[in-house]
């Protein structure tokens, strides 16, 4: 009721509902909605209720958190988003992973950059060790192709302490 | 016995793939990440697996890094008697501490001269007329490569630059030839402007608030001449890195495919000694090639 008698003071404010993977529906603006291009696109279909199988709750929590707080972006609060960003982006990197795939899958350009952004600076300083474990991916250089492969660049794996640890 | 046993199950079980493992992460993204890091980052990740090496190399990766590489500035000065020069890189937004660059002419040339980076890529030469043309990307510390071009004009050194997007080479106008630098020249860059205090240090401007943002100790500036250029970093030329072996270059079925390509560029290997000349079209497929001539450069700069 809330929603319909506000909507009804600033003329036309149509509300789409977002469903989460784990079955949960927020109700939103759709001028909030449309910085998202994947969901953009289902309105311009005709869609009003979304259902997002690829993101689940937690996720999507924070995604709108985002939405929220971006689409109030003006000239003068410029300082203040620029806070909120840098808040967003702490978290462990399995967060900010599930974060960056959601993004990804719902096309949110701003949201992507900043987090992979983010991301790069946390592992700019890694460990080629640790960022094989950050990623979860196994080695697939024989001792042999690997040590070749740095011989080419030698100079980048000198001078100075890599950070091995995985946060 | 047992212990032993232990390590090598815990070893195993690393190395099985965990379910929710992240190796299903989408290519875009992992390219979107590698791509906010810088040139050093990324040389040294290619060591990660074959998939990121191979992503790191390719030529939209390459363009895509550029577009995000921040700008520093390149500042070039020499002493005013012994020719000396030296080329150092200023990144504002990480310090005031100007990194002095290996420069790529190790030995003495006095009358050595740079083109603004394009692509992250620095054109030096030797005036009047390029008897030394380096392409030279500071960054990945790609060594020299000599050019010179054969056209319908016959041979003539011409700078050439490499279009990232289109992976061709393109000539750049040339510079005026002959003509004699004034000393204490300076150039602006877009926003700030570099000059000597009264003490005959170098400092950077800012031009619209006339403020002083940094003082810069270059060794050698204090007299002399120093020119500087706004810089970003790339990976353009990575695989130019990659080692070849002598005989490769030197075997003639090799150069002979290459002489029938069609848009054909002569280049010269090295500054008259040991000249050898083959094509080199789109650049991408022989690459190798190219740095083959790094090599040689290499053992003539060593010498």
């Amino acid at each position: 009721m809330a929603s319909s008698s506000s909507s009804s003071k600033t003329g036309l404010k149509k509300m789409l509902t977002l469903k989460s993977s784990d079955g949960d529906e927020f109700e939103l603006e759709e001028s909030i909605v449309i910085q998202c291009q994947t969901i953009k696109h289902m309105v311009e279909d005709g869609f009003s209720l979304i259902p997002l199988q690829n993101v689940d709750t937690k996720t999507l929590t924070k995604i709108i958190e985002y939405m929220k707080k971006h689409a109030e972006k003006t000239e003068s609060n410029k300082e203040e988003i620029k806070n909120f960003n840098k808040e967003f982006v702490k978290g462990s990197f399995d967060d900010q992973f599930e974060l960056v795939s959601a993004a990804n899958y719902l096309h949110i350009n701003g949201l992507m950059d900043l987090l992979c952004q983010s991301i790069a600076d946390r592992i700019n300083n890694k460990s080629v060790r640790a960022v094989r474990e950050i990623f979860n991916i196994s080695n697939d250089y024989t001792p042999d192709e690997e040590e070749k492969v740095r011989d080419e660049h030698k100079w980048a794996h000198e001078g100075g302490e890599f950070d091995e640890s995985l946060d | 016995m047992p212990p032993k046993r232990k390590e090598n199950s815990k070893k195993t079980k690393s190395r099985v793939p965990d379910p929710n493992s992240y190796l299903y992460f989408p290519r875009e993204i992992i390219s979107n990440i590698l791509s906010h890091l810088p040139v050093k980052t990324l040389l040294l990740f290619r060591c990660v697996c074959k998939q990121w090496r191979n992503l790191i190399s390719k030529p939209n990766f390459i363009a895509i890094h550029f577009r995000h590489s921040s700008s520093s500035i390149l500042i070039e000065t020499r002493h005013h008697e012994s020719s000396d020069h030296v080329l150092s890189l200023y990144n504002q937004h990480e310090s005031s501490v100007v990194d002095e660059l290996d420069n790529p002419f190790p030995c003495f040339f006095p009358r050595m001269y740079i083109v603004p980076p394009c692509n992250g890529i620095v054109c030096l030469f030797q005036a009047p007329w390029g008897d030394m043309i380096t392409l030279w990307n500071s960054a990945t510390r790609v060594p020299y490569w000599l050019a010179l071009i054969t056209d319908e004009f016959g041979m003539r050194p011409v700078f050439v630059y490499f279009d990232v997007g289109r992976k061709v080479f393109e000539k750049l106008p040339m510079l005026p030839t002959g003509e004699r630098r004034k000393q204490h020249q300076h150039r602006v860059t877009l926003e700030d402007c570099l000059a000597k205090d009264k003490n005959g240090e170098l400092v950077l401007f800012d031009r619209v608030t006339s403020s002083v943002k940094a003082k810069l100790s270059i060794d050698n500036a204090e007299k002399g001449y120093y020119v500087i250029f706004d810089y970003s970093e790339s990976l353009v030329m990575i695989d130019g890195t990659l080692p070849v072996k002598k005989q490769d270059a030197q075997d003639k079925l090799a150069r002979k495919n290459l002489t029938r390509r069609s848009w054909s560029q002569a280049v010269e290997t090295t500054s008259g000694r040991n000249a050898s000349y083959s094509s080199v079209d789109n650049i991408t497929g022989d690459i190798k090639f190219v740095s083959q001539s790094i090599l040689k450069a290499k053992q003539i700069a060593g010498s």
